[in-house]
């Protein structure tokens, strides 16, 4: 009985947040130098809009949104997995150092492919994912300890050293490209939405929507994950190799989604919780939930950011900080 | 080995004498590497014209004004800086009793910058010294919002979570600053300040951040044994008689003021007062009144090596300071990370 | 009550979003009214050639905007007055250009030319390289295209003359053959141009000055290159040229190496051979860029 009522539950936020969504969409594609109406949007969206407005929807605003979309339920759904994986609420991809090392691969991505515009771009993503795979390594090479596992606070101690570290690395090989690549990857490190091509969102697109269900599919194990690992190990789930796994999905949506849109923390950290409480805490309703949330914030942050603070645009990372900084700051007064 | 009182006598003697050799041999490698910081740099001047610069400056020859009026200070001011970075990592892993703090990863010094920025936005024309206020009071009120948030809790202030609020508090606090640097268009001022650069040291400033900070780090000096016991275990160091909450207010106030003032000058700076301390405590063992000193002699000398290393890389080029502390720091703090990381 | 909250939320975004869509449908009444020009719209996405522009005597509907300022230059600020900001030239605003609905684009292909394909999406498009020849070049290009041919000639002409005038003055208080340099004092570094535009076409081209020592070895694919103060005595130059920003931080950086032995100590700033300019309009690399400076330069040398 009680199982019903949770999923019944989980619809009625998951569908709540669909439709939050969808407003919040078309208030982010009225947003931009040139007016749109929300109806006239509606309309060039199905095709009957004039020339002025398709070439704007399509061309710009609808690529940029989409990708932001993408991002934030990767974002979303990345903290989810990481906070299960490591047992630790307080796990985020930022803090641990994953987007630190995202920013390397993408760097070195610039360094032999110059353009981050033409179709070279759909790689972007591999090496992002490389360097988070890289950093993730190197963390856990310092915090595995074979009796103890990784310690939550290991965990974190050692990723915001390590986020330090790869962050001044990457900084210091942009400035030895060129100052522009410089300017580009300081406003990276802030959470910069840059990718705005269809090509940034083809190259987006499949990681999101392949992985996504393949996590939320893995909901049980990560519920039997929670428990322990020797309960788990009792509930017959192969504890190193789902560990391995899940944390390769997480590497790899929070590098992906990262590469387009810069390194925005907090996300990964926000969207679970908020899911948890909503939903209660089993995978199957709050991955997907987490999603949604890190897709409202993400979007409604870089909406925001853009039209709020004219004319100069601030990076949605910035504004995302300035929500989550002080409700993760509240959220740690109240765990532990 | 069976310790008989007079053995023990002479092991103490030892190990003091081993420890004023090191101190010693630091001290020449301080002079060694100002002079050598001093020697080099876009202009090729002879070792003669160095050592008269010093000791017999003559304000007509150019070479001569080089060394005095353009190396001098910042070199000087590196060591400087480099001192007080250390000495205020070493306060507060002592005081935290966690190894791998720093005031950069503490966000200390991400309050002061934002407060920095927040000058450079609405008083471009601030003079340094009230600069330097300014950026202490940033620097003091970073730190006093990651203890209230501590000091609210039941339980206390575990190191996990003093870091891991330093943490957000810093990444909060660099988000402001840039997006107050973009919106008010300081960005290109600002992108320097943010990694960290000594070459705008000028003698004025020196002549107010030398004594604040080498009287900062003697009083920090003095706090020593106290921190050592405090650092083994608070109750402990209660049972001694060591009024604990006194002195880790003290050592605090210390560690803000010397990170406060340093980023003024130099902007942010990390790593420094992360690494250096756990050097020194290889060298000398765990009291700090012994730690202190030696984290301000390697501090000194790694900041002025590094930005003899940002003047020589590309020259004449700067690389930014505080990319090439990293650069340096980064292998060096990965090694130590896996021992520290084995022993949390 | 997550409920509640929810249906809260709602509702304010549905308020918003009614609010968006009031003032979008007055927006667009108005365009509808406005009416069709003579004068092809021109949309420009490189502050020279607006400059070049408005020399002709013609103002594009839209220009982009100095990358530092964020705004118009100084010097056609009031020129402009009418004109949409599109962005900074290195990120226009594209939904502002499209905005616009211009006749025309004008590009500056070095830093717009990867993305032709974009413009012409929206209008036909014009590509400038501004590497290749000179301002004047660029201006009777633009002249043919725009029919303005003989303003063009003109306005080249009458700088011709401005030129000659300002080297005698020059020469006069100069003397033969000096040699000269420019530098830029920023609040992080200091920088030497080299002879390459926006300042070296003007300095050793039209007013024939000769380029201090080691100015000619500098990188010339840059327009200019950060040295340290220590290297400053050595280029051994006659007369300095000094641009500094009309900001506080510069004009502190600047004090501060005006105080500096070092410079105290050069040739040129002992016999008073310093002439000291705004960033603008000699950084401007235009056709009304160069004329006022030229123009600034008589004032210099008259003195």
């Amino acid at each position: 009985m009680k199982a019903n009522l949770r999923s019944s539950k989980t619809l009625t936020v998951a569908l709540a947040l669909v439709l939050i969504n969808v407003i919040v969409i078309l208030i982010s594609l009225n947003t931009g130098s040139l007016r749109i109406a929300p109806l006239e949007v509606v309309r060039t969206l199905l095709g009957f809009g004039d020339n002025k407005s398709s070439l704007v929807l399509f061309d710009y605003r609808l690529p940029r949104i989409i990708i932001t979309m993408l991002a934030g339920i990767g974002l979303g759904i990345s903290g989810a997995i990481l906070q299960g994986v490591s047992r630790n609420p307080l796990a985020d991809p930022g803090i641990i150092g994953l987007h630190a090392g995202a920013s390397f691969g993408l760097i070195m991505f610039v360094t032999y492919f110059h353009s981050l515009n033409d179709k070279a771009a759909l790689l972007i993503p591999l090496f992002t994912f490389i360097g988070g795979c890289l950093t993730a390594f190197i963390i856990i090479l310092l915090t595995y300890d074979r009796y103890k596992g990784i310690l939550p606070i290991r965990l974190i101690l050692v990723g915001i050293a390590i986020a330090a570290c790869f962050n001044a690395i990457t900084l210091f090989l942009s400035l030895r490209l060129d100052e522009d690549t410089y300017t580009f990857a300081s406003r990276w490190l802030v959470g910069n939405v840059w990718g705005r091509d269809w090509i940034h969102v083809i190259a987006l697109l499949p990681w999101i929507v392949i992985l996504t269900p393949i996590g939320i599919l893995q909901s049980r194990k990560l519920d039997a994950l929670s428990f322990g690992d020797s309960t788990a190990v009792g509930l017959g789930v192969s504890v190193l190799r789902t560990r391995l796994s899940m944390l390769a999905i997480a590497v790899a949506l929070s590098s992906a989604s990262v590469a387009m849109v810069g390194g925005i923390g907090f996300i990964g950290l926000v969207a679970p919780h908020l899911a948890r409480r909503l939903v209660g805490p089993r995978h199957q309703h709050f991955l997907p939930v987490a999603g949604l949330l890190g897709m409202v914030i993400l979007v409604l942050s870089d909406t925001v950011g853009r039209s709020i603070f004219q004319p100069n645009a601030i990076p949605a990372g910035i504004v995302v900080a300035a929500i989550g900084g002080p409700y993760f700051l509240y959220l740690l007064t109240k765990t532990k | 080995m069976l310790q008989t009182p007079h053995l023990k006598h002479l092991n103490n003697r030892l190990h003091n004498m081993w420890r004023l050799l090191l101190f010693i041999f630091f001290l020449a490698g301080l002079i060694v590497t100002l002079v050598t910081a001093v020697s080099f740099g876009a202009k090729d001047i002879t070792f003669h014209h160095v050592w008269t610069a010093i000791f017999n400056y003559d304000s007509s020859l150019t070479e001569q004004q080089i060394i005095y009026e353009l190396r001098l200070p910042r070199v000087i001011g590196a060591a400087i800086v480099g001192a007080a970075f250390a000495v205020a990592g070493a306060l507060m892993q002592g005081v935290t009793r966690n190894p791998l703090a720093d005031a950069g990863v503490l966000g200390i010094n991400a309050g002061a910058m934002f407060v920095v920025t927040l000058c450079f936005a609405f008083v471009p024309s601030i003079s340094y010294s009230l600069l330097m206020v300014f950026s202490f009071i940033g620097a003091a009120l970073s730190t006093l919002l990651i203890f209230i948030m501590g000091a609210s809790v039941p339980g206390g202030l575990t190191p996990m979570r003093l870091t891991v609020s330093g943490a957000v508090i810093a990444a909060l606090l660099h988000s402001l600053s840039a997006g107050i640097a973009i919106y008010f268009d300081l960005s290109q001022d600002l992108a320097f300040w943010y990694a960290g650069g000594v070459a705008g040291i000028k003698w004025d400033q020196l002549k107010v951040l030398v004594p604040v900070i080498v009287l900062t780090i003697i009083w920090a000096v003095s706090m020593g044994r106290s921190i050592s016991l405090i650092a083994i275990g608070e109750e402990t160091a209660m049972n001694l008689g060591i009024k604990v909450n006194l002195i880790k207010l003290l050592s605090i106030i210390a560690a803000v003021i010397l990170a406060g003032v340093s980023v003024s000058a130099v902007g942010s700076i990390g790593f420094i007062g992360l690494v250096i301390p756990h050097i020194a405590r290889k060298l000398v063992g765990s009291d700090y009144s012994f730690i202190i000193p030696m984290s301000a002699l390697l501090g000194a000398i790694l900041l002025m090596l590094a930005d003899l290393g940002a003047r020589t890389v590309n020259p004449p080029r700067e690389l930014a300071i505080g990319i090439i502390v990293a650069a340096v720091g980064v292998p060096f703090f990965l090694y130590t990370a896996r021992k520290v990381g084995r022993d949390l | 009550m997550n409920k509640q909250l929810l249906m809260v939320f709602t509702a304010m975004l549905l308020l918003i979003l009614a609010a968006c869509g009031q003032t979008s449908s007055t927006d667009s009444k108005a365009s509808d009214t406005k009416t069709e020009k003579d004068e092809p719209k021109i949309a420009s996405l490189s502050i020279h050639l607006t400059n070049d522009l408005l020399a002709l005597g013609i103002t594009p509907v839209g220009s982009v905007v100095g990358g530092e300022l964020n705004d118009f230059l100084p010097h056609v600020k009031n020129r402009l007055k009418n004109s949409t900001k599109l962005g900074p030239a290195k990120d226009p605003d594209m939904e502002a250009v499209i905005a616009l609905d211009p006749s025309v684009i004008y590009i500056d292909e070095g830093i717009s030319g990867e993305d032709i394909s974009k413009f012409k999406d929206i209008a036909p498009t014009e590509s400038f390289n501004l590497d290749e020849g000179t301002w004047r070049d660029h201006l009777k290009a633009i002249g043919k295209l725009v029919d303005r041919t003989q303003e063009a000639e003109d306005f080249i002409a009458d700088y011709e003359s401005l030129t000659s005038e300002v080297k005698t003055l020059a020469t006069d208080e100069l003397g033969e053959n000096s040699k000269v340099m420019a530098i830029r004092v920023t609040a992080k570094e200091l920088r030497v141009f080299t002879t390459k535009r926006p300042l070296g076409p003007i300095l050793f081209d039209d007013l024939g000055f000769k380029p201090a020592a080691g100015i000619e070895e500098l990188d010339s694919t840059q327009p200019y290159e950060v040295i340290s103060q220590e290297v400053l005595p050595d280029f051994d130059a006659d007369a300095i040229f000094v641009v500094v920003n009309s900001d506080d931080k510069a004009q502190t950086a600047f004090k501060q190496l005006e105080e500096s032995p070092i410079y105290q100590g050069l040739n040129a700033v002992k016999n008073k051979h310093v002439y000291v300019v705004s960033d603008q309009p000699w950084l401007d690399y235009s056709a009304l860029g160069n004329k006022l400076a030229m123009e600034e330069a008589k004032k210099l040398f008259s003195k």
